[in-house]
């Protein structure tokens, strides 16, 4: 497991969680390296979206999530009383499974989360606007019709504006859940190249369970079985030779 | 899709003020309802101050609207649904929204007007909080649930705080639906009302020789029976979707 | 994601060619070495091998890895599994020169034999396939690579005349037995570089036809 600190964004140490009465994850340690893709892979109901959401807060909106462990952002504890789980969120953003473009025009989605920071200004939204679009590759195909809904653009198009949207506020670590799942075999590829585009500035954690997509995008992969992480470490090593009997079985397929 | 929302609204709009116009006419038209029950004695005090209380039930049913919209806000925004006070009001008011309003009606007039003789404001909010509150509270519910969680979710996760999504979210997405659910529920009010003057009209005509206008003993006895179905509908409907 | 991946497959041949560059030097560099009895360039050859030993597990890692991550099938696969085998025949090769310049340093030991008259011919013939071999995967050209082949063939009949050849001398002249052998072990490598070119050869024809041509009969 790589541990140099320096380079960790988020240092996750032994995290538990629960809903209710069902223990979700179980003792999870690893860190997460800044400017590196780092996937979670694993058969469905072994806990990879609720990891995810306990590292942006989004499991606040639970009422039976329960926790203990630690997870460090940069050095800060983010369930720390003293911290708003707003401020974890726009600093961690996230990607959903389906593309939720809010019913407002593309130019307002890409601004709601610089607006919600309180910047008004036209000239700077506009370039914030630009760039998130630009980096998000949607720019060239929306730029002539940013008033309009984004109705008008195709389900991964309509992703990408998500990752525009989420770009905008400037996050320094983005997650992917699952993005692909709704999306269709032409648009995934074009998905997987804006997260490796991607990988120059931000850290990115990418959730899938299409184990493929994974060795293809990420640098460090993680597996999770039952809420266990039973593997973590380089992808070519999980991809290549895995330590782990299950994680053996899931990769070449026998599971799940 | 909200602006045809939007447009069904406002035509509901105007077709619900050409209702209350014809009938606001039609019960003003004294012919027909005072011509008959200039015989009734007290009956002809108590439905002219209903009918003249309409002025009053309007005003009331805003603001018991507007009652009933914080409540199912509340509810659902800010009340965990696992909490034991979540269940027992939603219970409650499930048992309440499932009686027919008609009953309540009945109810009312029997024992607010016709056994205390008198109608102030405070007897008209009580019997108009049964028809209303309960059935707003269950419409607005059930449109708020209907806001996709992945919305909400993806407005968190981008740094918004409750009220935000609630005023950027929750209330665009359910505006036209709670407007619709609102005139729909004044039009049953309204409704209630206008059969409340039919069925004393009518049983006025039939008992013309007498004096005394009392809504016959044997209708309490359908009415509790059909009050008592209500409830246990209601109850089995409740168990089936939980 | 296919973009990246070519990108990555670019890289790959990028980095065969540069080995493979260094192996058709080393030849080179090995087969003056014999004919002009030069020291210098013979351990040069033997300490370049290092380099491409380091190259050839790179390389190695490389294509698991892509194999790995990418899964990739039709040209990609074939292009893949190809890198591979064209990895472990230019490390082979490389091997060979190194042979080739022991058994120069070997020969320098002894007096020069006659000339053979083949020798220059084979080197020629042999350096030109590792050359034809080589271009023939840049340019993806299979013509140039299955007539490798026909060229390996012309190779194995000059070697079996020049073992004729040193068989009657040392019958007549047995006290140049131990250089005789030298000799011989010598042409038997320069006959395994030309295999090892068609074995290129055939490999690229794979790549570009996705058709074996290994064991069939060599239309002559």
């Amino acid at each position: 497991m790589p541990q140099q600190s320096n380079l960790s964004t988020l240092h996750i140490s032994e995290l538990n969680v629960w809903y209710g009465k069902n223990q979700i994850l179980k003792n999870l340690t690893f860190d997460v390296l800044s400017k590196q893709v780092t996937a979670f892979i694993g058969p469905s109901n072994s806990g990879k979206t609720t990891l995810v959401r306990c590292l942006n807060r989004l499991n606040d909106l639970s009422v039976d999530f329960r926790h203990t462990g630690n997870i460090l952002f940069k050095g800060k504890n983010i369930y720390a009383s003293k911290i708003n789980a707003s401020e974890i969120t726009k600093q961690i953003g996230m990607i959903f499974q389906k593309p939720i473009p809010f019913s407002k025009s593309i130019y307002d989605n890409v601004a709601y989360g610089v607006r919600i920071d309180g910047i008004k200004d036209t000239i700077q939204l506009d370039d914030i606007v630009e760039d998130s679009l630009r980096k998000a590759q949607l720019w060239d195909e929306v730029c002539d019709n940013l008033q309009s809904s984004p109705d008008i653009l195709s389900n991964g198009q309509q992703q990408q504006l998500c990752v525009a949207r989420a770009l905008a506020g400037n996050p320094e670590v983005l997650i992917f859940d699952e993005p692909c799942e709704q999306l269709d075999a032409t648009e995934t590829p074009k998905l997987e190249a804006i997260v490796q585009s991607l990988k120059t500035q931000y850290t990115l954690i990418f959730v899938t369970n299409k184990r493929r997509q994974a060795a293809r995008v990420s640098d460090v992969a993680g597996f999770l079985c039952c809420g266990e992480l039973v593997e973590f470490g380089q992808t070519e090593q999980i991809f290549t030779n895995p330590k782990d009997k299950r994680t053996e079985d899931y990769v070449t397929g026998r599971l799940g | 899709m909200n602006r045809s929302n939007l447009l069904y609204n406002v035509i509901a709009i105007v077709i619900l003020a050409l209702v209350l116009f014809m009938f606001w006419n039609f019960a003003a038209s004294t012919s027909y309802v005072e011509g008959k029950i200039t015989s009734g004695g007290v009956v002809i005090d108590t439905l002219s101050t209903i009918y003249g209380y309409l002025y009053g039930m309007i005003p009331i049913c805003c603001v018991l609207i507007l009652f009933s919209l914080a409540v199912a806000f509340y509810l659902e925004e800010w009340l965990s649904h696992r909490s034991w006070q979540y269940r027992i009001i939603e219970r409650i008011i499930a048992i309440f929204a499932c009686i027919p309003s008609l009953v309540y009606g009945l109810f009312c007039a029997y024992f607010i007007v016709v056994k205390s003789q008198q109608i102030s404001y405070l007897t008209l909010t009580i019997a108009v909080f049964f028809i209303v509150v309960p059935v707003t509270i269950r419409t607005t519910q059930q449109v708020i649930q209907k806001v996709d969680l992945s919305v909400r979710e993806a407005a968190y996760a981008l740094g918004a705080k409750r009220m935000r999504v609630i005023a950027d979210h929750v209330i665009p997405n359910t505006f036209p639906m709670i407007l619709t659910g609102i005139f729909t529920t004044i039009s049953r009010v309204l409704a209630i009302a206008a059969l409340f003057i039919v069925i004393c009209g009518w049983k006025i005509t039939e008992s013309n020789s007498k004096h005394s206008f009392d809504i016959p003993n044997n209708a309490i006895v359908l009415l509790s029976s059909a009050l008592l179905f209500s409830v246990i509908s209601c109850l089995f409907e409740k168990k089936k979707s939980l | 994601m296919q973009h990246y991946l070519e990108s990555e497959l670019k890289e790959l041949q990028h980095q065969l060619l540069k080995m493979g560059g260094i192996a058709e030097n080393m030849l080179r560099d090995a087969i003056q070495s014999v004919l002009n009895r030069n020291e210098d360039l013979a351990l040069r050859v033997i300490a370049i091998d290092d380099t491409v030993d380091k190259l050839e597990n790179e390389i190695e890692a490389r294509c698991i890895q892509l194999i790995a991550r990418h899964q990739p099938v039709a040209f990609e696969l074939r292009y893949l599994t190809m890198a591979m085998k064209v990895n472990r025949n230019i490390e082979r090769l490389a091997d060979k020169c190194v042979s080739i310049a022991r058994r120069s340093l070997e020969l320098l030991e002894f007096p020069p034999m006659q000339p053979f008259v083949d020798l220059p011919s084979i080197t020629l013939i042999i350096q030109e396939m590792v050359k034809d071999a080589l271009d023939a995967l840049v340019n993806r050209n299979a013509e140039l690579a299955r007539e490798l082949r026909e060229r390996d063939g012309k190779v194995n009949t000059i070697y079996e005349q020049m073992v004729r050849e040193l068989c009657t001398l040392l019958t007549d002249q047995p006290q140049l037995i131990q250089t005789g052998i030298s000799h011989l072990l010598l042409f038997r490598h320069l006959e395994r570089v030309g295999d090892l070119a068609a074995n290129i050869g055939e490999e690229v024809y794979y790549l570009v036809e996705g058709e074996v041509i290994r064991h069939t009969n060599i239309p002559r």
